[in-house]
């Protein structure tokens, strides 16, 4: 949809319209609340299973940085920790050579699946006060074989980069030949020391001064170099400034790559009573897969997703979801069409035949589809219509209609939490 | 921050080729040249001809590198030099993490050539 300002959503007014008759009909069975964004594969499964949003995620980067918080959260391997969420990446923990940058940003199938593959942890007690509640543990897996391509943006920003990196080679050797000449001079140093120190001991006034001088033009050969150094590192330090700005705003514009793209998560969680492993049970199954094509003009995004959810608690999470979207995009206004086929099941309990020990599998599908249109008024205005048909709701034949007129209004110019930068 | 490697390279009579990697994904830029005169430059530098052993010999090769932390995944910035057709073939790595996001380490490193 359109891109949302970085600021925290102020207001959001909507107005329904004398269609939602249908919906308030309808109200005393909960609507289901599942759209399209829910569909999408999440950067870290074992949080969505376990339906939080730890506000302190360990990310080390490094294998021993893994193992000192795992060992220190988990009472070196003897409990499990409490409230602890933990996502990392394999691949980064260890030096990457011989990765280069084309390698990186352009990179095949296999090693974007590399490269993007993590893994999340996370366990969670409601009580925390109570021993023997129930400890919750999720662990899930994401990868991305398919990343897309750098946009034109990042493009520009990369030339800009490289004809700054150009412009330092001669100031770095600059820096290098004057660092280099002060070593020399404190080698030459201890030599001229010794040859003054035998010339005073023989008393040879002729060898005294020419040691003297030796060491005096040092001196001098010194303050140049030294004075060249610093006004090289000025010089350096200056274009590393501009060279960071550059750094960030690529990082900024790795979010808006074009192209094929292709995730894929799973992962499952199990409950605990008293955090022991004795009477441990499955909680949740959850996979994941999203599929994309974003192309950079026309501005058009096609998006295919697919969810399995499976609860062994709660039959209402079970349901494997399929979904698409269709977005295009022109100046401020994004016209979007999404559709949501939902195919709810319940497993019911084991009984005992002939040939062994069976389970029914019960399937309800429905269908959402929704229109979308957004309009951005101003920098900070949002209008936006969506019409369709919501999912058919147990007990009533109509499906419920969706039409909604909202305006939404975000303030603030800069981002009121600071993001976490890398370990 | 700036990171310097001085050394020597034994040649024989064959032709010499360099090799110049800058890992962990970062954006570099990296120029070659022999008693000062550019050869090479670009954002690595893969199997490069230098010339023969006995024309090398007694020169200076000088490898000058930028990085700039462009990888959100990693602040590691490494250089890894291979030479190959000398009396044997040898590999250098520096390495060093920067401080601050965004941030540039250089590398120069110049090889005698014997």
């Amino acid at each position: 949809m359109m891109p949302r300002a970085r600021v925290v959503n102020a207001a959001a007014i909507l107005l329904f319209t004398g269609a939602l008759k249908v919906s308030a009909q309808a109200d005393t069975e909960k609507p289901s609340t599942t759209t399209l964004d829910n569909l999408k594969t999440p950067a870290s499964p074992a949080f969505e299973l376990l339906g939080v949003s730890p506000t302190a995620i360990a990310r080390p980067a490094t294998p021993r940085a893994l193992a000192t918080d795992l060992l220190s959260k988990s009472a070196r391997g003897t409990v499990l920790p409490n409230n602890y969420a933990l996502e990392f990446a394999p691949y980064w923990l260890a030096p990457r050579r011989t990765l280069t940058f084309e390698e990186y940003v352009a990179p095949s199938p296999s090693q974007s699946a590399r490269q993007s593959f993590s893994v999340s942890f996370a366990t969670s007690r409601p009580d925390t006060v109570s021993d023997t509640s129930s400890t919750r543990v999720a662990l899930g897996i994401r990868v991305v074989p398919l990343a897309g391509h750098a946009s034109a943006r990042f493009r520009q920003l990369l030339a800009s980069l490289d004809s700054i990196q150009r412009t330092r080679i001669p100031v770095i050797q600059k820096q290098a030949d004057a660092l280099d000449a002060l070593d020399a001079i404190v080698t030459r140093r201890a030599v001229h020391d010794a040859a003054l120190a035998a010339a005073t001991a023989k008393n040879d006034a002729v060898a005294i001064a020419a040691a003297n001088e030796a060491i005096r033009v040092d001196k001098d050969e010194a303050d140049k170099a030294r004075a060249t150094e610093r006004e090289a590192q000025a010089t350096l330090k200056a274009k590393a400034d501009s060279q960071r700005v550059l750094a960030t705003a690529m990082g900024e514009a790795d979010a808006e790559r074009r192209g094929h793209f292709l995730s894929v998560a799973g992962g499952v969680s199990g409950v605990f009573p008293a955090g022991r492993v004795d009477g441990s049970r499955l909680g949740r199954i959850g996979v994941w897969g999203t599929y994309s094509y974003r192309m950079e003009s026309p501005h058009l995004d096609v998006i295919g997703l697919l969810r399995f959810l499976r609860d062994v608690a709660d039959a209402n999470q079970n349901a494997l979801e399929t979904g698409a979207r269709l977005l295009w995009m022109h100046n401020n206004l994004g016209i979007s069409g999404e559709w949501v086929h939902r195919n709810a099941f319940t497993v019911g309990a084991p009984t005992s035949t002939t040939t062994g020990t069976q389970r029914t599998l019960t399937f309800a599908s429905s269908n959402r589809a929704v229109g979308i249109a957004e309009y951005r008024a101003a920098d900070a205005l949002y209008v936006t219509m969506s019409f369709g048909q919501e999912f058919k709701q147990l007990g009533v034949d109509r499906r419920p209609l969706v039409a909604i007129l909202g305006l939404q209004l975000l303030y603030g110019d800069k981002p009121a939490v600071k993001l976490p930068t890398k370990s | 921050m700036l990171i310097r490697l001085r050394d020597s390279y034994v040649t024989a009579t064959g032709p010499i080729h360099l090799d110049v990697t800058i890992g962990s994904g970062q954006k570099a830029y990296v120029e070659v040249s022999i008693n000062g005169t550019p050869v090479d430059s670009g954002s690595q530098i893969v199997q490069r001809l230098l010339g023969g052993g006995a024309e090398l010999a007694g020169k200076r090769l000088r490898v000058t590198s930028t990085v700039t932390d462009t990888n959100p995944n990693t602040n590691n910035t490494a250089v890894t030099y291979v030479l190959r057709g000398g009396q044997s073939n040898r590999q250098w790595i520096s390495a060093h993490d920067v401080d601050v996001e965004g941030g540039t380490v250089d590398y120069d490193a110049i090889f005698v050539m014997l």
